[in-house]
């Protein structure tokens, strides 16, 4: 069960100048409890993708199935599909809309037709695992810091209870502590919730530690799907492809060139240091 | 309420927005394209006065024959010109309906109280011909000229009324900066209705003061990235000096050149056919 997109294809301004092929012949399948990273430079397609997982976007050619089922069918519940597969924008916090932070988390669950315990219980577990202190319930969401807000925005999906979380750059503009709590934050509910997460990023740095399987999206389709260490072993495809491959990375692959004899699947500073310390042996 | 109809909700208000072509650049490398936006102005208002200008349907003739050249020259597809004309369908039946029935004169066709006149049908199809040459038209200026082409142009055009302390350049800047951000906030309200659409949100279903109320998840935040953004350019033109239009110059000073001087000539050749025209 989960999502299974085939053959999808999208194409932007169809007919005009402005035409542009956002997605092509897409064939992708997201199982249950995967963590899956979703890479490629700005334009390579990958927001119009993840739109296409929870049916803000249809399809030009090909079908979106979700638990088997097609997602663009007469009498498909999207509303539903919605809950189910959560997805947070880029920059959510811009979505803010409410008086309190409590009230702006009840959103999701609300409209979701939940009796208000359950709708208010969703909503504290949520501000919970996202890390918002209590006495910030009854703010302003417009009063938090920025970091804060995401936090909020994040929850305000949370609390659907989503079984498939898709994060569009969740760490877009935050300082590099910032973005590892967010990353770190994420892992943790994944672990605990035991559901799929899918990180969309175009910094292959941020994600390659955390992720199990890494897709990489180049110019609308699919250029590579495998693991953190079977993509690394194309780093200079990925560097080809403008992505920025992580530091260690770009070590090993420096120190190969030079006909040092090291892997370069490599992406944590633990593996490296394991790999160099092999050499002085 | 079902799922089905919900994503017609948002399909149908994404349709809506981008109908608004009123205003849309289409970029395109064309003689009209490369005109100097003062001639493409004065242009658009001799082509309107002249819609005015002559009585018979002859006079139709030569401006559509004047359209449908610069159109062909400008190579904007005909689908985007007559595109421009949509929101502007209601007012268009409207206003022939209404000529064609109030017109009193010589009977052709009657049933009950109603009844069809030759000049209420001559009158509705000068009206009705009238108001799609000049929507299709003025919408031409648009796709082929940018915002800040045009807005410079008005500024030049206007300057005199700088004597009498009109501030021209305040208001250019405006309308510049306004023209700049209707495709920025356009794209915000679409990605603020998709983010809301993913927590649930429900834009269709109950009366009009549920779906009025339905509307503030968009609209509060549209206002607050509104006013963030104009906070950060104002920002961002004091950190560049701005102090209003004193002894500013152009990167691109508005020059003529033949090729402007050329379309003068075509344009006041169409003026004289028009007036000959009976």
């Amino acid at each position: 069960m989960g999502i299974k997109l085939e053959h999808v294809s999208h194409i932007f301004n169809p007919g005009t100048t402005f035409e542009k092929a956002a997605l092509r012949n897409i064939c992708l399948e997201i199982g249950e409890g995967e963590f899956i990273g979703l890479i490629g430079h700005t334009g390579s397609g990958k927001s119009t993708l993840v739109q296409h997982m929870n049916g803000l976007i249809k399809p030009m050619a090909g079908t979106v199935y979700y638990d088997g089922q097609d997602i663009c069918a007469d009498g498909f519940d999207l509303k539903k599909l919605r809950t189910e597969v959560g997805l947070v924008f880029q920059y959510p916090e811009y979505q803010l809309f409410e008086t309190s932070v409590t009230k702006d988390v009840l959103f999701g669950p609300n409209n979701m037709g939940l009796p208000q315990l359950e709708a208010e219980m969703r909503t504290y577990e949520a501000l919970k695992a996202v890390g918002i202190d209590e006495d910030l319930l009854d703010a302003s969401p417009f009063d938090l810091s920025g970091g804060q807000k995401r936090r909020v925005a994040i929850a305000g999906v949370l609390a659907m209870k989503p079984k498939v979380l898709i994060l569009d750059e969740p760490a877009a503009g935050l300082d590099p502590g910032g973005r590892r709590e967010i990353l770190d934050m994420i892992a943790g509910i994944r672990r605990e919730r035991n559901i799929s997460v899918v990180l969309v990023s175009h910094s292959m740095e941020d994600v390659a530690e955390y992720v199990d399987r890494i897709i990489v999206m180049n110019d609308g389709y699919i250029a590579m799907d495998g693991t953190p260490h079977e993509v690394f072993t194309h780093g200079e495809e990925l560097e080809e492809m403008g992505l920025d491959v992580p530091d260690v990375t770009r070590l090993v692959m420096r120190l190969k060139a030079e006909g040092v004899n090291v892997r370069t699947d490599i992406f944590t500073m633990e593996q490296a240091e394991e790999e160099l310390k092999k050499l002085t042996r | 309420m079902s799922g089905f109809s919900f994503q017609t909700t948002y399909e149908k208000e994404k349709d809506m927005l981008r109908d608004i072509t009123l205003g849309q650049y289409y970029p395109e490398d064309s003689f009209i394209h490369k005109l100097d936006p003062r001639v493409k102005f004065a242009g658009t208002i001799l082509y309107i006065v002249t819609l005015f200008l002559f009585k018979t349907f002859w006079g139709f003739i030569p401006v559509v024959l004047f359209l449908a050249a610069t159109v062909a020259i400008s190579k904007v597809p005909a689908k985007f010109i007559f595109k421009g004309m949509k929101p502007m369908l209601f007012l268009l039946i409207f206003m022939v309906i209404v000529n064609l029935l109030t017109t009193k004169g010589e009977e052709l066709w009657s049933w009950w109280k109603i009844s069809i006149t030759k000049e209420g049908l001559r009158n509705a199809g000068f009206m009705g011909l009238r108001l799609v040459l000049l929507v299709t038209g003025s919408s031409l200026m648009t796709y082929t000229t940018t915002p800040t082409a045009l807005t410079a142009a008005l500024e030049r055009i206007f300057a005199p009324l700088k004597i009498f302390r009109f501030p021209v350049h305040d208001i250019a800047m405006m309308m510049s900066i306004a023209l700049r951000f209707i495709p920025i906030l356009l794209e915000e309200t679409d990605k603020i209705m998709k983010a809301q659409l993913a927590r649930g949100a429900d834009f269709e279903t109950g009366n009009i003061f549920k779906r009025a109320k339905a509307m503030l998840p968009i609209l509060v935040p549209l206002f607050v990235s509104a006013f963030r953004r104009a906070g950060d350019l104002a920002q961002a033109m004091e950190a560049r000096c701005y102090h209003g239009g004193e002894g500013r110059t152009k990167l691109h000073p508005l020059k003529y050149s033949l090729r402007d001087l050329a379309a003068f000539a075509v344009m006041a050749g169409y003026l004289a056919v028009i007036i000959i025209v009976p």
